[in-house]
């Protein structure tokens, strides 16, 4: 690993101990987050309310410095209200101004879309051209975000009143994210009775900026791609894990009272096997090693793939279930070599 | 007149007053069975009773030993209970015998009479147990008389035999639990070598020492063919830790697994990949003690 790759190192492995220092309990949830932000891929995230996802996203803004922005999700939450608002100004006239996304321009680092299912498909629409092509067209003109990373959140609590995102919506994020509530009793007593939890603002602010710098990372990450390469004896094994995810039966898993040629409607995408071995170098890069492994494969599967497998409708109701029992069959299953 | 009257009465008292208290033996009985019909090999019981004054001490060399009596009688058993009562001790002595006589005819015998001593102040008393007599008979007439031919003599009963179906029952039962405990433990130490469970490394032993040494591939091939039927399903090196707990005899080869899946990894996902033949003899000895480890020999 050439030394700039490996300084680089350094400083990721110091903004993921900043963050867990911040955020305590969730080592894997930070660790997949470090990964998407090297492997530049948006992040679907999903937990109980309170169980710190903002304060994990405001934590990773902080350190990569850049501009942060935010919108709550809402059921009458209009496209146009991420571009722009209107109002009379202070000698009556009407005044138009740019929108949470164009605000910050081209130093928007990360955008924060809180609970992204309760706003409308047309909202979605306008959020995956933003993820997809990083530019949004406003205003006869094209604005260009060339940094933006997002980040969306969907409680799993309430269902009512929500649009579920279609399949082509959580095909353009890259790691769906479980936060959960740490199980460590110490860890609770800590969140609860430590005042320095307390303050989310100075929390935050306890965290470095600028040691990784938010406008390098598009470089950086072009750079950790291209240093790694997998074997054929890897690339075998990636598609193994694929078509595994596509025909489980081919491979021989099953699932307890599942019909397991029922069972999938809809495997994973090439796009999402491409963010897979992305995020599966990104790993190899954190663990400073140039040769990807199926290990590396391994550490990002779950996240990467559960939010791309569509199961038939009357499974969909044991998602919760059978999904991790898929992902864990098919990682214990494909043997490499 | 009335005074000779008192004078006899106090002689009468006086008189029966020293013969009770100086008498040393005041009971003496001897208890016998019948005397008559008995066999070769009856046993006789006799019980002799002797209540004393106090202080008078049996003798028991006195009392005939354990052992041949006389040519056809045993004294098998003695027992001699000492006990206080209310005028001083008495003693139950209980004899055993055995005849052994095989008479021709109805006969009489006797048990000889034998003399048991007492002794008090260095003063010896006897008193004699009589003989006693009794009569045997022969099991059967020896004279065998023929009458047109017919036997005389008639077959004996067959003997009833005893009951064996509960001992045997109960010996097939131990026998089968011993069966089981031995194949438990043969399993638990790994003698059973014949199972599935025993003959993993078996084959890719025999198929590793016998692969050409430039083909490294087929080697790890075989060799993480083994490992991860042995875990049930594919084995990486991250997942050390839980097949140790899993398996932890194979802890021990710990330094030994970690070279080999680096060794592998470099191979299969590296562009750094060298074949030489000492690393290629490790995959082989790994092997083997992976075999010697199912084998519980390790």
């Amino acid at each position: 690993m050439n030394k700039q790759l490996s300084d680089w190192r350094n400083l990721a492995l110091q903004f993921e101990q900043q963050i867990n220092h911040t955020v305590l309990g969730q080592q894997q949830a930070v660790r997949h987050c470090v990964i998407s932000v090297f492997a530049r891929g948006h992040v679907l995230l999903e937990g109980n309310v309170g169980v710190g996802k903002t304060t994990l996203l405001r934590a990773i803004a902080q350190g990569l410095g850049g501009d942060y922005q935010r919108i709550e999700g809402t059921i009458d939450l209009m496209p146009a209200d991420l571009i722009y608002y209107t109002y009379l100004d202070n000698k009556g006239k009407p005044q138009v101004d740019p929108g949470p996304l164009l605000k910050q321009g081209e130093s928007l680092a990360t955008f924060f879309f809180n609970e992204i299912n309760r706003a409308r498909p047309q909202v979605h629409s306008l959020l995956l051209r933003v993820m997809a092509e990083r530019s949004i067209s406003a205003f006869n003109q094209e604005y260009q975000f060339p940094h933006i990373q997002v980040f969306a959140d969907r409680n799993r609590i309430e269902r009512e009143e929500t649009f579920e995102l279609p399949a082509a919506a959580r095909d353009r994020f890259m790691m769906e994210i479980n936060i959960d509530t740490p199980a460590d009793d110490s860890l609770l007593k800590e969140l609860i009775f430590n005042a320095r939890f307390h303050d989310v603002d100075s929390l935050i602010s306890g965290i470095e900026t600028g040691n990784i710098a938010y406008y390098q990372l598009n470089e950086l990450a072009q750079q950790i791609q291209q240093s790694i390469q997998p074997s054929a004896m890897l690339k075998n094994y990636a598609l193994d894990l694929w078509k595994a995810s596509r025909n489980p039966k081919q491979y021989g898993i099953k699932l307890s009272d599942v019909e397991m040629e029922q069972l999938i409607q809809s495997g994973a995408s090439p796009r999402g096997m491409s963010f897979l071995i992305r995020a599966a170098k990104v790993n190899a890069w954190l663990e400073n090693r140039e040769t990807l492994l199926p290990e590396d494969l391994q550490a990002v599967f779950q996240v990467t793939m559960a939010h791309r497998i569509f199961l038939n409708p009357i499974y969909s109701y044991r998602q919760e279930q059978l999904m991790p029992e898929l992902i864990s069959s098919i990682l214990e299953r494909i043997a490499a070599p | 007149m009335r005074f000779n009257l008192i004078l006899v009465f106090i002689c009468l008292v006086l008189s029966s007053c020293s013969s009770s208290i100086n008498e040393p033996i005041t009971h003496f009985q001897v208890q016998t069975p019948r005397p008559f019909g008995y066999v070769i090999g009856d046993e006789i019981k006799q019980r002799i009773i002797i209540e004393t004054r106090d202080g008078m001490a049996l003798q028991y060399s006195s009392i005939p030993g354990k052992g041949e009596m006389t040519r056809w009688l045993n004294l098998n058993k003695i027992k001699i209970d000492k006990s206080k009562t209310g005028k001083g001790l008495r003693y139950q002595i209980d004899l055993t015998y055995q005849l052994f006589y095989a008479p021709l005819e109805v006969k009489m015998l006797e048990i000889p009479r034998f003399t048991l001593q007492f002794r008090q102040f260095g003063n010896s008393i006897e008193k004699t147990v009589p003989r006693w007599n009794f009569t045997t008979a022969p099991l059967r007439e020896l004279a065998i008389r023929k009458q047109e031919g017919k036997e005389y003599m008639r077959a004996d009963t067959s003997i009833p035999l005893l009951d064996t179906q509960p001992s045997i029952n109960r010996l097939g039962l131990s026998l089968l639990m011993a069966c089981l405990f031995g194949a438990y433990l043969a399993w638990l130490y790994g003698v059973l070598t014949f199972l599935p469970k025993y003959q993993i490394f078996k084959r890719p032993a025999r198929q590793l020492a016998k692969s050409s040494q430039g083909d490294l591939s087929s080697m790890l091939d075989i060799m993480h063919k083994a490992l991860n039927n042995l875990n049930g399903k594919p084995l990486f090196k991250h997942q050390l830790n839980s097949f140790y707990q899993r398996f932890p005899n194979y802890q021990q080869l710990n330094g030994e697994l970690v070279w080999f899946f680096n060794y592998s990894n470099q191979h299969y996902f590296s562009t750094d990949s060298r074949s030489n033949k000492a690393e290629n003899d490790k995959i082989i000895a790994l092997c083997q003690h992976c075999l010697q480890i199912e084998r519980g020999k390790r």
